[in-house]
């Protein structure tokens, strides 16, 4: 069997999601990064993207588990990985409908860029929403 | 005569009873809010520690230049007051506002020009109606912390420090002690003081269950280990900084606002008691005049009958 490890999405207003985990993947705003047990210690930023976490007893084949982060930190040390995010939301948290407008709204903006607006600000509301649906829309995929 | 004192005494009986029974139906409201309140304090412990012992570790490091570290002379001082925006919660605003009016007259005298940024309509009302200057206020929070306040208000107050349009921003909150104490507390918010980086009791591996215990103390195991900083510590410090303040404040406004409850719970159930107390005084005076309008009653019939 695989090294195991702990992971915990903590938001500031919870503990989100909390499990031991075989590997998992984190959105590092150096691009996707695979945290298999024994990593070196290791603090990062992280961009909203898609945290996959494969689950201990589930299994090989068991579909890992997906859940949209909107940035923040991730901090691995001793077998444990805690990942800070603003928000943490898996499948069924997810709104489609408002990540869709969301998008939209987000990418008219980048679009046509008038004086006023944040791009920087667009750009990470255009990458959540963009997380989310994914994390929606795979979960209905079978993977 | 004795009939209309008897009849006296049953109204206000009444109406101590019905006052009774709003004061009731407040403490068990107050309650409800309060177990909500202590739940979300409780649940955000955990961010609040490893943000800190994160910042504390980068710190320990030397720190880069961030605006929201800067220390400038302070010429003009913001303070941040949480208070509720209803009474009936004992002495809780009252314990808040003169701790916000000594700190703030202290600035004052101290050759500082001060303003309020009131939460809670308590501290608007007071602050204003002295004419102190008022730089912004809510009064919809309601008693309810969430992120989005939490970062509504230190949006503002970041934005007002980077602006330089204030050189120091102090938060003015209860701490959360128990149900029944609630500490005024003042502390600094920005420039941002990072927590320090040693080691300081240490949890040990494995403490994420830190959610379900409400007696977690102190930073996360984070501290000296030899991480790998991606991208780099200044790059993590411009993200770790806004953060951080927001945290602080949401925490605060959890801390303050589950005082208020526990506050209001207590101050309730105290009135609850001492209807009681009055219905039952109340009570048995009644009782005494009735026994003597009767008494009264017989030895005139008596004497009547003595009389023939």
């Amino acid at each position: 069997m695989a090294k195991s490890f702990r992971v915990a999405i903590v938001t500031p207003e919870k503990t989100a999601f909390e499990t031991t985990a075989v590997s998992v993947v984190i959105p590092g705003v150096a691009g996707y990064l695979g945290v298999w047990a024994d990593h070196a210690p290791l603090v990062t930023a992280m961009v909203p993207g898609v945290v996959t976490v494969r689950e201990q007893d589930r299994g090989a084949h068991a579909a890992a588990k997906l859940m949209a982060v909107s940035g923040g930190f991730v901090e691995i040390a001793r077998n444990e990985v805690t990942i800070l995010s603003d928000t943490c939301e898996a499948a069924d948290q997810i709104d489609v409908d408002r990540a869709k407008k969301a998008l939209e709204r987000a990418q008219e903006r980048l679009r046509t860029p008038e004086p006023g607006i944040d791009v920087e600000r667009a750009r990470l509301a255009a990458e959540r929403a963009e997380a989310r649906l994914r994390v929606a829309y795979l979960r209905d995929g079978s993977r | 005569m004795a009939g209309s004192g008897i009849k006296a005494i049953n109204k206000r009986i009444r109406s101590v009873r019905a006052t009774q029974q709003i004061t009731k139906a407040m403490k068990m409201v107050a309650a409800a809010r309060l177990r909500r309140a202590q739940a979300r304090l409780l649940a955000g412990r955990p961010y609040a520690q490893r943000l800190a012992g994160l910042l504390g570790n980068l710190a320990a490091g030397g720190l880069g230049g961030h605006p929201l570290l800067e220390a400038r002379p302070a010429r003009r001082r913001l303070y941040v007051v949480v208070t509720s925006d209803k009474g009936l919660c004992g002495a809780y605003n009252l314990n808040i506002i003169k701790l916000a009016q000594a700190r703030l007259d202290q600035s004052r005298r101290d050759g500082l020009e001060i303003a309020v940024y009131a939460v809670g309509k308590k501290a608007r009302d007071y602050f204003a109606k002295r004419g102190y200057a008022i730089f912004e206020a809510h009064a919809d929070f309601g008693g309810e912390a969430n992120a989005d306040r939490a970062n509504l208000v230190a949006n503002r107050c970041m934005r007002a420090f980077e602006d330089g349009q204030f050189d120091e921003v102090h938060l003015v909150y209860a701490r959360f002690v128990s149900t029944l104490t609630q500490r005024p507390t003042a502390r600094p918010l920005l420039p941002v003081t990072p927590p320090p980086g040693g080691p300081d009791g240490g949890r040990a591996p494995g403490a994420n269950a830190a959610a379900a215990s409400p007696s977690v103390a102190g930073a996360p195991a984070t501290a000296q280990a030899d991480y790998i900083w991606e991208p780099d510590r200044a790059a993590l410090l411009q993200v770790l900084m806004p953060l951080y303040a927001r945290n602080s404040v949401y925490i605060a406004l959890c801390e303050s606002f589950a005082s208020e409850h526990g506050a209001r719970m207590a101050s309730m159930s105290a009135a609850t008691d001492n209807a009681a107390e009055l219905i039952d005084a109340l009570t048995l005076r009644r009782n005494r005049e009735r026994q003597a309008g009767i008494t009264q009653e017989l030895s005139e019939i008596v004497g009547g009958a003595n009389a023939l």
